[in-house]
């Protein structure tokens, strides 16, 4: 079997992520710069592509909603900073369009390699569409992998900001296609004196498993 | 963007950092009152340590004498 180098990490959700020293559009960063914040560090398959063009500038539309959430966010490809440079001026020009958040330039594939980015069935010279969502504390919350060909949903990603956070101020879990707003899932009781308990606790319950409330 | 050019001269956003750091501030502070997001912040101040310009102190950077000297 065929194994490259380049792509064999994956970080794991729960666990630190892995630390980076990279050079940016906006100066060299690393991790630890982004500590006390979240992070969504998304990675794109080049620069001067059109569905990249078009994330970027969705991307660029949630900005204020996520740095009111305490998120930054951080772009990758395997481009160089005066390709990013250019891209960011051209959709400046073209789109009308700010991009306010910095871009890696990936060109040794350190940072994409020690995220699993690359896919090699892909692409063996390009960075898939992929998300990780780090807390505040540096851990890895949240992956999403996209390919080449389909853009990602920013209302998804701003959802799941949402559940992650509401989980964490909580103590909850979030239900499918749960919105802020919505009601959340109580954690299950663990024992059998508490399920015998959870059906006279308030929740709005189907069963003892499985009960909801209000925030 | 470096904060110190390849000629040894500071870049606009390393003087302003250290003319607002002359004032006397903590780094949140600092962030808040020059607009930037804290990861910039900490990209610079990492850049004006390398450069001997400024020292860390608790929750704040200080000039260093070089650092004063750059100013003036």
């Amino acid at each position: 079997m065929d194994t490259h180098s380049d792509t064999n990490s994956l970080p794991r959700l729960g666990e630190a992520a892995p630390d980076f020293d990279a050079q940016t559009t906006h100066g060299r960063l690393k991790l630890e710069d982004f500590r006390g914040s979240w992070l969504i560090l998304f990675s794109h398959p080049a620069d001067f592509t059109p569905v990249c063009t078009t994330e970027f500038i969705a991307f660029a539309e949630i900005a204020d909603q996520l740095q009111a959430r305490n998120v930054n966010l951080l772009g990758l490809s395997i481009d160089s900073t005066y390709s990013h440079i250019a891209w960011v001026r051209t959709i400046k020009e073209k789109f009308g369009v700010d991009i306010p958040f910095p871009i890696i330039a990936d060109l040794n594939k350190e940072v994409a390699t020690a995220y699993g980015m690359i896919m090699p069935g892909e692409s063996k010279t390009e960075t898939s569409r992929a998300v990780f969502v780090i807390d505040d504390k540096g851990i890895v919350r949240a992956m999403i992998y996209y390919p080449l060909t389909t853009g990602r949903n920013m209302a998804e990603i701003l959802r799941l900001v949402d559940a992650l956070q509401t989980t964490d101020a909580h103590g909850v879990a979030t239900p499918a296609n749960w919105r802020k707003g919505d009601k959340v899932i109580v954690p299950p009781p663990g024992t059998t004196d508490d399920a015998a308990a959870r059906m006279d606790e308030g929740y709005e319950c189907i069963d003892w498993f499985f009960c909801k409330k209000a925030l | 963007m470096a904060c110190v050019n390849p000629d040894g001269s500071l870049s606009s956003t390393a003087r302003t950092v250290l003319e607002a750091l002359a004032a006397g501030t903590t780094d949140a502070q600092l962030a808040a009152s020059l607009g930037l997001p804290m990861y910039r912040l900490r990209s610079s101040l990492r850049d004006l340590r390398g450069a001997g310009l400024v020292a860390a102190d608790s929750d704040r950077h200080v000039l260093t004498d070089e650092g004063r000297q750059s100013l003036s």
